[in-house]
């Protein structure tokens, strides 16, 4: 493993066993890709093709049926701070304020409180919400609740972030500047993302790396490199080729998705 | 306007009393001016029948219900929290809780007698069994209920199966052991005045009404009632108040 990669995914499958007499569902089959460091890999696919289930590998919360996903060379066996994750739902602790989210997984690394405190307050800063750290999650729109769930996940400093359509639930106005903000805080951090989307223009406004996913069982049909600088323009030519390429790519599986659910 | 209705409905509740009572169509139930009497008489002085202060009624009262209801709510939230995390405690208490449950805490009265012969303990036992039942089993749902997305989010956050039930499901579980503890308290309540009415125990706000009964005194009996009343709610209201302050995240 050369020292740029951060995460390996070798012969990924995955298959669920059915439920009383129904056939079982090859979800995953055999994925094989690297994440590389600073790297920003947006995962497209046709709905309910496998892209949680394999967030849900990556980050120790499922384990493969066959293959395995390495972190810095070890094998993953578990969820660890080393692998965040930030949910579809919003999944701060609601008896928790905002400050207290993020310093939840600092207070499992048993070092002293007021380091805590510092540390958490540095990462509020950085999401631009150190001022409402002693109000509760209730008390915010999604998409600053998903600002406090991503400085929860880099308070630990992991190695990868996933992301699971995090911005799946807010309008089309915060869902822009929550992806102008994300490419900020990325390139800041230099972290390695993996974000999963079926929004195309999410995924190349976002991705230096855009893979694309098959219908289930999913496997890669094609990776493309944006090749673009930032700060991207959505109407741009360059942009609206890589946009109409991917949807067309994406299309062709769209169409078998649906078939599948016809048929199944 | 809201706040106005708070308290003229139970104004117009003393009215209709009043008045239905002086027409002669509650029989021999005191009117409430009697009550009034009778509840003055208790505050300034001792009770005509068993010679104690109301003060000492309401006293020996909260006593039980306080030793009976810390217990239930100690060893309640304990098993239910065990009960709500690993399933094979669960599997083992379930049908013993679940048989235990309908039988009314006042039934127990001969056994508690038995057990425990003299003195408080026998009503703090009773005032326990009021309570321990709804305690346990919402504390169990609380726990059973708590999110998967949370407990999922702490484990990628490096939380240990132990770290969640400490720092998840406990937390999380709180409103339902809310809901467990205000439910606990009013059985408690009733079942400890049920049983120091047969008299399990000497003195207490049961054995008041009792006694005022076995004199005909229903005066008194209904003023002894309206003090139960008023302790029960004052009880609730506290647990309210309490739950409302731990619960502010809401």
């Amino acid at each position: 493993m050369d020292s740029q990669t951060v995460m390996r995914i070798k012969n990924l499958s995955k298959t669920f066993p059915g439920r009383k007499g129904l056939p079982e569902t090859e979800v995953l089959a055999g994925l094989d890709f690297k994440i590389l460091a600073d790297k920003f890999v947006c995962i497209v696919g046709p709905t309910g093709c496998g892209k949680t289930t394999l967030l849900r590998i990556l980050a120790g919360l499922e384990t493969p049926s066959a293959g395995n996903v390495e972190l810095g060379g070890e094998e993953v066996n578990g969820p660890n701070a080393e692998v965040g994750l930030v949910f579809q739902e919003f999944a701060l602790f609601p008896w928790r304020n905002v400050l207290q989210n993020v310093t939840f997984g600092l207070e499992l690394t048993r070092r002293n409180r007021r380091e805590i405190i510092e540390e958490a307050r540095h990462y509020l800063d950085m999401v631009g919400m150190s001022g409402v750290e002693k109000h509760y999650p209730r008390e915010l729109s999604g998409g600053m609740k998903q600002k406090v769930a991503i400085a929860r996940t880099l308070a630990l400093q992991p190695r990868v972030i996933l992301m699971d359509e995090p911005f799946g639930s807010l309008d089309a106005q915060a869902r822009n500047l929550m992806q102008e903000f994300l490419l900020g805080l990325q390139e800041r951090t230099g972290v390695a993302v993996v974000f999963v989307t079926h929004n195309v223009d999410e995924a190349v406004f976002l991705g230096s790396e855009v893979i694309v996913f098959t219908a289930r069982p999913a496997v890669i049909k094609k990776v493309y490199h944006v090749e673009l600088a930032h700060p991207r323009c959505r109407t741009g030519d360059n942009f609206i080729a890589y946009r109409r390429e991917i949807l067309e790519c994406l299309g062709e599986e769209i169409k078998t998705a649906e078939e599948n659910i016809f048929a199944g | 306007m809201n706040r106005w209705f708070t308290v003229l409905s139970p104004l117009a509740f003393i009215i209709i009393w009043h008045v239905a009572g002086t027409l002669g169509w509650l029989g021999d139930t005191p009117l409430p001016a009697e009550v009034a009497v009778a509840l003055g008489n208790l505050l300034r002085g001792e009770d005509p029948f068993l010679g104690e202060l109301l003060r000492i009624h309401v006293a020996v009262s909260l006593v039980r219900i306080m030793a009976g209801f810390a217990l239930a709510a100690l060893c309640g939230i304990g098993l239910g929290l065990a009960m709500g995390w690993f399933p094979t405690v669960q599997i083992v208490m379930r049908p013993i809780l679940e048989m235990l449950r309908p039988i009314p805490p006042f039934a127990w009265v001969v056994l508690a007698i038995l057990w425990f012969s003299t003195g408080n303990a026998p009503a703090i036992f009773i005032t326990f069994l009021g309570a321990f039942f709804p305690v346990a089993l919402n504390t169990t749902a609380g726990v059973e209920g708590v999110s998967p997305v949370l407990r999922e989010a702490a484990s990628t956050l490096g939380a240990s199966r132990w770290d969640s039930l400490r720092m998840v499901a406990i937390p999380a579980a709180v409103p339902e052991i809310f809901t467990g503890l205000r439910i606990g308290l009013g059985v408690a309540w009733m079942s400890l005045i049920a049983a120091e009415m047969v008299g399990v125990g000497t003195r207490g706000l049961g054995l008041l009404i009792e006694t005022s009964k076995m004199v005909w005194r229903l005066d008194y009996a209904v003023a002894g009632m309206v003090v139960i009343g008023l302790v029960g709610f004052f009880l609730d209201f506290l647990m309210r108040w309490w739950s409302g302050y731990l619960l502010r995240w809401r």
